[in-house]
């Protein structure tokens, strides 16, 4: 890793120079900003997680160890970042009436899938599905990365993606009926 | 192997994440290929990922002028620290379960003492013993010796008695006592009977002096089958094995229909029963290709029947193998011949009765009246088969009592369809009412179907799924449906048991909907406390809000219910001023119990409950104290307060605002001169505004048209100040 031109913009970075900062903000805020709308299901929220990580992104790299994937370190930490968010936020929730809708239960019935459809079930998911949803989905998380960022078990991210699954069908289902 | 049932939702998630063992893969695979409808679960995860995917790749770029915003954040000064993903001091662990021996050692011995203390027989049951017969290869007419060795934990009966489920034949048997075992000093049982004359096949099981079960072979039952002086088994032992075991006992089948074609290759019937059982192995689809072998087999059998000469029973047998194998021209061909024979034969009949139920262009009344002669003709093996396409084509009468006459003629000779059967007659309108009634009376008798010898006979497994099935039906179409048609008060109770052996929050709220409407509010909050009291369950927004709202009014778990409405509060599943759906026309402070004195207990140090609270019984008074903390510290700034509320809770208000020692100048609208003028509804709106006429505070329902009223507020401000410090607290 020593020598390699990804170990000296690292360096660069913590001691301060912007235009390192600018090639890492250029190389992995894509990923991690839709990993923070992801999480966050919000621009504003992801666009504030954005910027509090690049804030204190040089301090942050001083713990990196250089061992592994810098991009799949930062996305743990924006992910960990973006369910703080979460978290403030669900202290102080907006209420929606669409949580009030009755789902029907799971039948055998296969709902077909469109795109509109599908945005709209998942952001009607709970958050703590839809995370592990989009996290394990979409970002390709382990589980047991997964497990480790929302600090709980294997077996609890596993059943909970089930439970996502299932309640993605019976969201998909009504739209259909609908 | 192949899945007797579906794999479970999870298997198919862990087959589609690839997360599964070889050998369950392959299995997953093999099911999937013959079952449509776990295919389409697995397309629909698959389809969902490749959806996924094309929503994932158009999220948006970050925002544009962040990084220039990150680098005056960074030039102001500020820092964040953040915790590194890896940095194992600053990130919690997961929760994992520590599981030490003894501990485990414990568990197991509470378990075992519990399971002996709540009903030591129906555990001993779980045992499973060792009952030899001797002689092993018993002739029809022989003594029989039995010696039982039971179960471990199984001991302290002087006598026991075995009953045989005894076949004569595979559609006729009965089950009957058949010997006292006797503990002998070995600490076995003993005992002898003799083989019942004609029987050809016995299952047997063990049971106490009162007739309960003790064992049963874990389900399995000992078998014991008629043998020839060959010393092969009886070919109608075999039949009436395969048979019995037909859809419940997969391996005991195959082998079975296996030992039949290889010792009787000359009956019609035991290529039959092979044929059942590759159809059911591979599919009717997947199985055409070995169906040549079939084919020449009934040739050879065709032949052998011609050249020997033929009996009814043969012929019989040919139409039936035919049938199977879809050989149209051969089943008319021995159907013809059969009818020559013997023209009332059952198959004949039964044959009748389909070209009966094919002739769809005849008036359904007279095709039952052709039906009912066949019916009369009292052939008892097949009344069955009748009985069904009798129900299929009343089912298509414009009379409501031939649906349920053929009904309980089918149901009578196959209890087990008697679920399906109901659910037949809900589905159509003409016998709906019926069919609720027939189901009820299903379920109430539900719990004998599966005394014995049923658990043996048909997989209990299914059994339950059956009753599942009804219930799920029930609680959802039959709530609705009688609702509608104003007689769901006789139908209360059928509810209010299907809802204590379901497990899903969605059903609950259907069914404590329905109850709510119904008027009976009271059974309806016991269904959905179990929504908050059941750790199981998921505790979703709506099912713990209206759950906990009815819970507080009358719950089977009421300190559990109130544990879990903090803990919901805690999840933040709770609104301010949401009013709850199902809990309204409900008046907690009139319950008996306290409810509000309890709540206030536990939970009033809570802003959100204290709304909640206000919401739920109509005690706006709970919000006052914030608005008095507000209030209070905006007071020295000289602003002026408004408050829109209820007459009735002027003396309340009185008491807080002088406890709190509040004097600031208000404007209280008990009239609801404001209220009304600007058509406010829902419950009363509290808001301070300055005054500039700047809002500081507000609290009210979001129902209600306050905007119009903090505009005229703020006009008011603007205009004249005095309308808004008109008095203190009357």
């Amino acid at each position: 890793m020593h020598g390699s031109p990804l170990s000296s913009i690292i360096q660069r970075a913590i001691a301060d120079d912007r235009e390192a900062l600018a090639i890492l903000y250029q190389r992995y805020s894509a990923r991690m900003y839709r990993v923070a709308c992801h999480i966050t299901a919000s621009h504003d929220d992801a666009r504030d997680a954005l910027h509090d990580i690049f804030v204190g992104l040089p301090e942050l790299l001083r713990k990196y160890s250089g061992h592994g994937d810098l991009e799949g370190w930062l996305l743990r930490v924006v992910a960990r970042r973006a369910l703080m968010v979460v978290r403030r936020r669900n202290r102080f929730p907006e209420f929606s009436w669409d949580e009030l809708i009755i789902h029907p239960s799971v039948d055998v019935d296969i709902p077909t899938l469109n795109r509109v459809t599908l945005e709209r079930a998942i952001s009607r998911l709970p958050d703590s599905l839809r995370i592990i949803f989009w996290l394990k989905e979409v970002e390709g998380f382990t589980h047991e990365e997964i497990a480790a960022l929302l600090e709980t078990t294997i077996s609890a991210t596993t059943n909970k993606l089930y439970r996502a699954r299932r309640q993605l069908q019976n969201l998909l289902r009504t739209e259909n009926d609908a | 192997m192949l899945f007797r049932l579906h794999p479970t939702y999870r298997r198919l998630n862990a087959y589609v994440d690839g997360n599964l063992d070889p050998k369950r893969h392959r299995r997953v695979t093999r099911h999937l290929m013959q079952c449509v409808r776990c295919r389409n679960v697995v397309r629909f995860f698959e389809d969902l990922r490749q959806v996924i995917q094309t929503i994932a790749a158009d999220v948006p770029l970050p925002p544009e002028g962040l990084l220039e915003e990150i680098y005056a954040t960074r030039d102001s000064g500020i820092r964040i620290l953040l915790p590194a993903p890896d940095d194992v001091a600053n990130s919690p662990q997961p929760r994992l379960r520590k599981t030490t021996f003894p501990y485990t050692a414990l568990r197991v011995a509470v378990v075992f003492f519990l399971c002996m203390l709540v009903n030591p027989l129906d555990f001993l049951r779980a045992g499973r013993g060792s009952l030899i017969v001797t002689p092993s290869r018993p002739q029809i007419g022989d003594s029989i010796f039995v010696h039982y060795e039971p179960a471990t934990f199984f001991a302290g009966y002087a006598t026991l008695r075995l009953r045989g489920e005894v076949f004569y034949s595979p559609t006729n048997y009965h089950t009957q006592f058949l010997a006292h075992l006797v503990l002998a000093k070995d600490g076995r049982y003993h005992g002898t009977f003799a083989w019942p004359d004609s029987a050809v096949f016995i299952r047997l099981v063990v049971e106490d002096s009162t007739g309960r079960l003790l064992d049963t072979n874990a389900r399995r039952l000992w078998e014991v089958l008629a043998h020839g002086k060959d010393g092969h088994p009886l070919f109608l032992a075999l039949y009436s094995r395969a048979q019995a075991l037909y859809a419940t006992h997969w391996h005991d089948f195959v082998s079975t229909a296996r030992s039949l074609v290889r010792l009787y290759p000359d009956s019609p019937a035991s290529w039959r029963i092979r044929l059942q059982e590759d159809i059911r192995r591979h599919g009717l689809e997947m199985t055409a290709p070995f169906w040549d072998t079939y084919r020449r087999e009934f040739r050879r059998l065709e032949h052998l029947a011609i050249s020997r000469g033929y009996d009814a029973q043969t012929a019989a047998e040919l139409v039936l193998l035919a049938s199977t194998l879809r050989d149209d021209f051969a089943q008319t061909r021995w159907l013809e011949r059969l009818y020559a024979v013997d023209s009332i034969h059952d198959v004949a009949l039964v044959f009748r009765a389909l070209n009966i139920l094919r002739a769809t262009s005849m008036p359904a009344a007279d095709r039952l009246a052709m039906l009912e002669k066949l019916w009369q003709a009292d052939r008892p093996p097949y009344r069955r088969e009748i009985a069904d396409i009798g129900l299929r084509i009343a089912q298509t009468a414009n009379d409501s009592l031939q649906p349920l006459r053929w009904a309980k003629r089918y149901v009578e000779r196959n209890p087990r369809a008697a679920l399906s059967v109901a659910r037949a007659l809900i589905d159509n309108p003409a016998t709906r009412q019926d069919g609720i009634r027939f189901a009820e009376d299903v379920l109430r008798r539900s719990e004998t179907h599966i005394l014995w010898p049923r658990p043996m006979l048909v997989s209990t497994t299914r059994h339950v799924e059956e009753i599942e099935e009804l219930r799920s039906y029930l609680r959802v179409e039959v709530g609705l449906v009688t609702f509608q048609h104003e007689w769901l008060p006789d139908h209360l109770d059928t509810l209010w048991s299907a809802a204590q052996n379901i497990w899903e929050p969605a059903a609950f709220t259907r069914i404590a909907d329905v109850m709510a409407r119904a008027g009976d509010t009271r059974r309806a909050a016991a269904i959905l406390a179990r929504a908050v009291v059941d750790p199981v369950l998921p505790l979703s927004q709506r099912d713990s809000l209206a759950a906990v709202g009815l819970a507080l009014v009358d719950s089977m778990h009421w300190s559990a219910a109130l544990a879990n409405a903090e803990r919901a509060i805690q999840r933040h599943v709770f609104q301010p001023n949401v009013d709850i759906h199902l809990a309204s026309g409900l008046t907690i402070r009139e319950h008996p119990r306290g409810s509000s004195r309890l709540l206030r207990k536990h939970l009033d140090e809570k802003l959100h409950l204290v709304a909640f609270y206000s919401c739920a019984c109509e005690f706006e008074i709970g919000s006052i104290p914030e608005f008095v903390t507000v209030a209070d510290s905006l007071k020295h700034l000289g602003i002026g307060s408004l408050v829109i509320g209820f007459p009735e809770y002027a003396d309340s208000l009185h008491d807080i605002l002088t406890q709190h020692e509040f004097s600031g100048p208000l404007l209280l609208d008990f009239n609801r001169t404001v209220a009304d003028a600007f058509h406010l509804v829902g419950s009363p709106t509290y808001f301070l505004i300055d005054e500039s006429g700047i809002i500081r505070f507000e609290r009210t329902n979001p129902h209600a048209l306050v905007r119009p009223a903090i505009l005229w507020a703020r006009e008011k401000a603007r205009g004249a100040g005095q309308d808004l410090t008109i008095s203190s607290v009357p």
